[in-house]
C-alpha cells in the first residue's frame, strides 16, 4: 500500500496530466489562441515541477525519462526532445529545490524557469533537426508571451491541488 | 585522465549524450514507429481514449446547445438551398451513370476519383502546435496505413504519417513545408481564360507548330475548368495554405474551389482542400500564387475520415526521387 502511494499514484498523476495536455490542445486549440500568440498547455512539466519539492529527487527523474519517451513517442514521433528536456528539469529542479522553502514563490519562481527553458531547448532542437519552418522571431512572438501568461495562470491554479497530492503522496517516502 | 573517467558523473552525462544522439538519428531516420513505442501509443491511446469520450460527450452537449439558438436563421437557409440541392442529386445521378457507361465502354480500371472511408474520432493533439500532428484512435488492425489522406465533413485535414496497432498519428496539412508533405491539387474554375491570354496563345499556335500538342492539352484543361498546382506552404499568420505552380495564362476568381488533382499518386481527386481568397502573381513573374483559405477548422477536428484510395498508390521508389506529396 505504502509503495503504491509514493510510487505508482504518482505515475498515474502525472499520465493523467499528460493526457490532459493533448486533450486541451486538442479540443480548446481555438480558445488557447490569444491575440498575441498561442498558448501551448505545459500541464505535466508544472506538475513535474510541484513534484520535484516533495518526491524523491531520483524517483522522480526516472519518471521525467519515462513521461519524456512518451511525450516524444506519442505526440511527435521524434524520440529524445522531452525525453532530454524533462529528465534535465527533474534534476534541475531538485538540485534548485535545496536553495527554495516549498512554497507559493518558489513553485511560481521555479516553474516559470522551467518554462522557459523547456520551451527554448525543444524549439531549439526542433529548429536544428529542421522539423519546424518558423525563425526564432515568429516562435517568441506567436508563442513566447502567450504560453508563458497562460502556464502561469495554469500553475497558480494547480498549485493548491497539486501541493495536497504530493504532500499525500510523500508523506512516509518523499525525500 | 584517470581523474575524468573517475567523474561518475561526466560518465552519465556523456552515455546519456551519446543515447540522446542515438535516439534522434533512430527515430529521423526510420519511418514508423519501433515495437516499444507501438506498444507505448497503444496504451497510451487506449487510456487516452477513456478521457476523449467523455469530453466529446460534453463538447458534442455544448455545441447542441449552440446550435439551437440558430435554428432558425439556419433553417431559413436550408430551406433555399434544399431545391438546389434536389436539382444537383439528379444531375449528379445522370453524370454517374454516363461516367459508369463511358467507363465500362473504355473498359477503365479504378479511376483516382474513387475511395473509401473510414471514420475516426480524435484522442489527442500534439500540444507544441509548430509540429501540427493529431492522433487518432484507428490503427493498423482497422486497415489504416501509412499516408492515407485523412478529413473532416468540411474538407482536407493531413495524412497518416505513423501507424500503430490501435492508433495512428496524422500530419496536418498546416505542417506542410517546401520537403515534405505536399499537395497535389486543382482549383475548379469556371472555365474563365484570360482573353488577352487565350488570343496570344491562338498566335503562338499558328507560330510554333512544334508547341501545338501541348498547348491543345493546356486549352483542354482549361476548358475542362482545372488548374493545377502544388499546395506548398502554410501561411500561420494569414492562416492559408499557399498553392504553386499554376501556369500564369489563366484567369482564377477568388472563391474558386481547390481540391486535391489526384495526380500525386496518394490522394484521390476531388478531396476539398479550400477556396482561392487571392491571387498574386510569384517572384519571377512566370507563374501565379495563391492564396487558398482552408475548408477545415483545424481549431476544431474531433471527427475524421481516414480515406482509402482505390487506384493503385505509385510508390515514389518508382520514380527515383520524389519530393511532391
Amino acid at each position: 500500500m505504502e509503495k503504491w502511494r509514493t510510487r505508482v499514484f504518482p505515475f498515474f498523476i502525472l499520465l493523467f496530466f499528460f493526457l490532459l495536455d493533448g486533450m486541451v490542445a486538442n479540443f480548446f486549440s481555438g480558445t488557447l489562441e490569444l491575440s498575441f500568440g498561442q498558448i501551448v498547455p505545459r500541464l505535466t512539466l508544472l506538475c513535474f515541477v510541484i513534484f520535484s519539492f516533495h518526491l524523491n529527487g531520483t524517483y522522480l527523474f526516472f519518471l521525467g525519462l519515462a513521461f519524456g519517451f512518451l511525450f516524444d513517442s506519442y505526440f511527435s514521433g521524434i524520440l529524445g526532445v522531452y525525453l532530454a528536456s524533462f529528465s534535465l528539469i527533474t534534476y534541475m529542479t531538485t538540485q534548485l529545490k535545496t536553495y527554495f522553502y516549498p512554497g507559493w514563490v518558489s513553485y511560481l519562481f521555479i516553474g516559470v524557469l522551467m518554462l522557459v527553458f523547456n520551451e527554448f531547448f525543444v524549439f531549439a532542437l526542433y529548429r536544428i533537426l529542421d522539423l519546424v519552418q518558423m525563425n526564432f522571431g515568429q516562435f517568441w512572438g506567436n508563442y513566447i508571451g502567450a504560453t508563458f501568461l497562460g502556464n502561469l495562470l495554469f500553475l497558480i491554479i494547480l498549485i493548491p491541488p497539486l501541493r495536497k497530492l504530493a504532500n499525500y503522496v510523500s508523506d512516509q517516502g518523499g525525500s | 585522465m584517470n581523474r575524468f573517467l573517475t567523474n561518475k558523473k561526466l560518465i552519465v552525462l556523456l552515455i546519456s549524450v551519446i543515447i540522446f544522439i542515438a535516439l534522434v538519428t533512430l527515430s529521423l531516420n526510420s519511418a514508423g514507429s519501433n515495437p516499444v513505442q507501438g506498444v507505448a501509443n497503444d496504451f497510451t491511446a487506449f487510456v487516452g481514449r477513456g478521457f476523449s469520450k467523455p469530453t466529446n460527450v460534453a463538447m458534442d452537449a455544448f455545441d447542441a446547445v449552440e446550435d439551437v439558438q440558430h435554428t432558425y436563421s439556419e433553417n431559413q437557409v436550408l430551406k433555399r438551398e434544399v431545391e438546389k440541392v434536389y436539382e444537383k442529386d439528379a444531375e449528379i445521378a445522370s453524370l454517374r451513370e454516363e461516367n459508369d457507361q463511358l467507363r465500362s465502354e473504355l473498359e477503365v480500371g479504378s479511376s483516382v476519383n474513387a475511395y473509401n472511408t473510414m471514420s475516426a474520432n480524435v484522442i489527442a493533439r500534439n500540444p507544441d502546435q509548430w509540429v501540427d500532428n493529431i492522433i487518432i484512435d484507428v490503427g493498423s488492425n482497422d486497415g489504416v496505413a501509412v499516408n492515407m489522406p485523412v478529413m473532416n465533413q468540411n474538407g482536407l485535414v493531413g495524412i497518416t504519417s505513423e501507424v500503430n496497432h490501435s492508433s495512428s498519428k496524422v500530419t496536418l496539412i498546416t505542417n506542410i513545408d517546401e520537403s515534405s508533405n505536399q499537395v497535389s491539387a486543382q482549383i475548379i474554375t469556371d472555365g474563365n481564360v484570360d482573353p488577352e491570354d487565350l488570343e496570344a496563345e491562338e498566335a503562338d499556335q499558328e507560330d510554333q507548330d512544334a508547341d501545338e500538342e501541348a498547348d491543345d492539352q493546356d486549352q483542354e484543361n482549361e476548358e475542362a475548368g482545372a488548374v493545377y498546382g502544388i499546395i506548398s506552404e502554410y501561411r500561420p499568420d494569414r492562416k492559408e495554405l499557399l498553392l504553386t505552380q499554376v501556369t500564369a495564362d489563366v484567369k482564377i476568381q477568388e472563391g474558386d474551389l481547390v481540391s486535391t488533382s489526384g495526380l500525386g499518386g496518394l490522394f484521390p481527386a476531388g478531396l476539398l482542400i479550400g477556396q482561392v481568397s487571392e491571387v498574386t502573381s510569384d517572384n519571377q513573374g512566370l507563374g501565379q500564387v495563391v492564396y487558398v483559405e482552408p475548408a477545415t477548422d483545424f481549431n476544431a477536428i474531433r471527427v475524421v475520415n481516414v480515406v482509402e484510395r482505390e487506384a493503385e498508390t505509385i510508390e515514389p521508389d518508382d520514380f527515383g526521387e520524389s519530393e511532391e506529396e
